[in-house]
Formats: C-alpha cells, sequence, structure tokens
C-alpha cells in the first residue's frame, strides 16, 4: 500500500485514535447502520483520512479509501468509504462507492451504496444501487451500458 | 381502515390491461398492466409487470415495475429490487433496494418533512440589578 504511509502523514494524530479502523465498529453508532463493509475487494487495511483532517490533491490506489476528514481532488480507488463525518468534493473512479457522508462531485463506480445519512449531489454512473430511507440523492445517475 | 373506504376512489390496471390518457385517482393506483399519459394518485404501486409511460405523481409510490419519464412523489418513494424509473424523479424521501435502478435526473424537496427549528437561544436569566454601588461600581 504505497499510499498508506502518505495518508498516515497527513494524518498526525488519527493514527494513535483509530490503530486499525475497521467500518463495522462505525455501524451501531452511524445512522447509516447495516451496511455491509466493501472490503471485499483487497484484503489489505484501508487508506483513512480522519476526522478534522483535510486533503487536497489527488489519490490512487489498488486497495480501499476510508475518508472521515474532508477531501477534496480526484480519487482513483478500488473502493472509497465515505463515513458519516466524512466530506468528498471531485470525482471518483471505483468499483464500489459507500457513502455515509457528504459527497459532492461526480462518479464512476460499479456499485454505489448510500446511506441514510448521506448528502449526495454528484453524477453518478453505477451498474448497482442501494439506497436506504433518509438519504438525500440529489443530481444525474446513469446506469453503465445503458 | 374499512376496507370500503379502502377500495373508494381507488383504481387497479390488471396485467396486459393498456390505458391512455389522464388518471385522476383520489386514492390507491395499483398498475400491473401500462399506462400512457399522466396519472395522478395517492398512493401508486407499480407491480413487476406494471409500466407507466407519461407523468406520474403521488404521494406515495411503491415502484416494482417500469416508470418512464417523470415521476413526481411528495412523501415517500420506494423503488423495488425489480423497479426501474427512467426520467426525472422529484421525491421527498426515498429508498432503492439493491437491483434497483434509476436513470436520469434525481432532485429532492423535503416539503413533507418540515426540519426541526433551529435551537432557540436560551433565554439568560440575568439577576435583576437594582442596587447601585456607590464609588466602585465600574464593571471590568
Amino acid at each position: 500500500m504505497f499510499n498508506k504511509s502518505n495518508n498516515n502523514q497527513e494524518n498526525p494524530k488519527g493514527a494513535p485514535a483509530q490503530p486499525t479502523f475497521v467500518p463495522e465498529e462505525n455501524v451501531s453508532s452511524s445512522p447509516g447502520g447495516g451496511f455491509r463493509p466493501s472490503l471485499e475487494i483487497t484484503s489489505s487495511k484501508p487508506s483513512i483520512i480522519s476526522e478534522e483532517v483535510e486533503l487536497t490533491g489527488n489519490i490512487k490506489t489498488p486497495g480501499a479509501l476510508h475518508i472521515e476528514g474532508t477531501v477534496k481532488g480526484n480519487l482513483e480507488v478500488a473502493s472509497l468509504t465515505i463515513g458519516p463525518t466524512g466530506v468528498f468534493e471531485g470525482n471518483v473512479n471505483c468499483k464500489t462507492l459507500n457513502v455515509r457522508g457528504k459527497f459532492t462531485g461526480t462518479s464512476d463506480c460499479m456499485e454505489l451504496m448510500v446511506a441514510s445519512s448521506a448528502q449526495i449531489e454528484a453524477k453518478i454512473t453505477y451498474r448497482e444501487l442501494t439506497l436506504q430511507r433518509g438519504a438525500i440523492l440529489k443530481g444525474e445517475l446513469h446506469v453503465a451500458g445503458n | 381502515m374499512n376496507e370500503m373506504n379502502e377500495q373508494s376512489g381507488s383504481i387497479v390496471i390488471g396485467s396486459d390491461v393498456s390505458i391512455k390518457g389522464v388518471l385522476n385517482v383520489p386514492n390507491r393506483a395499483i398498475v400491473n398492466g401500462t399506462i400512457e399519459g399522466e396519472l395522478t394518485a395517492k398512493e401508486l404501486i407499480v407491480g413487476q409487470t406494471g409500466r407507466i409511460l407519461g407523468n406520474a405523481k403521488s404521494e406515495r409510490a411503491d415502484i416494482h415495475g417500469e416508470v418512464h419519464q417523470t415521476l413526481v412523489v411528495s412523501q415517500s418513494l420506494t423503488l423495488r429490487s425489480t423497479g426501474k424509473v427512467l426520467g426525472v424523479v422529484h421525491y421527498a424521501e426515498l429508498e432503492i433496494e439493491k437491483g434497483g435502478l434509476v436513470e436520469g435526473k434525481m432532485t429532492q424537496q423535503s416539503t413533507s418533512t418540515p426540519k426541526p427549528h433551529p435551537p432557540v437561544e436560551p433565554v439568560r436569566d440575568y439577576p435583576a440589578v437594582e442596587v447601585k454601588t456607590d464609588g466602585e461600581g465600574e464593571d471590568k
């Protein structure tokens, strides 16, 4: 995980606070609970942008990325999870997009999962979609291949 | 609920039935056939074989089939796994089961669920200052 060390540097206090962040830990506390974590793509641990971390830039990783802070930029990842406190603004290409926080921008993904706490204003191309009641989704949706 | 009340003002369009025109349904519309045109209902249920081509408007909608063009749901929209919406969707509250497809523009307005008022500023209970101090009355 070549990006991992970079992210941790951005994240001075996050590392000790959440040494091995597993998304399930959040499920019970977040209103968007009940989603299975989408980490089957890689067995490795996700790169984490913790709460109160702000990052502007592009990230590319064959693994999973978990955003709890604020990220602006372009992402090319296998799996992106925007946590309940996470804010992402920009363009993301990924296989699995799991949104519990705020997302503004565009995305091209295979599987889109939107939890009830999510607020999305985006143009999204997807193949499969799940949206929990209470989520706010504005913008354009396209089904890939159509 | 009384069964008669449930049925009055409702319509059921069976599978293989197709209708063209404008439908105003004060209560529940169950669509298993095809409607071309406009449909306004309080509660709209589109079955797996149901198709609406045109404009559909309702307070609540439960979509197992297809809706093309425009779907306006002032309260709660549920799109089931076999459901498909192609076109413009207005909703207040939305749920999409895995497998449900939406292709088009989504807009949301939370008219039916007014947001809770912002917290009222607490009334500060200052003690009434009546006694005037003599010389040293300047505050810091």
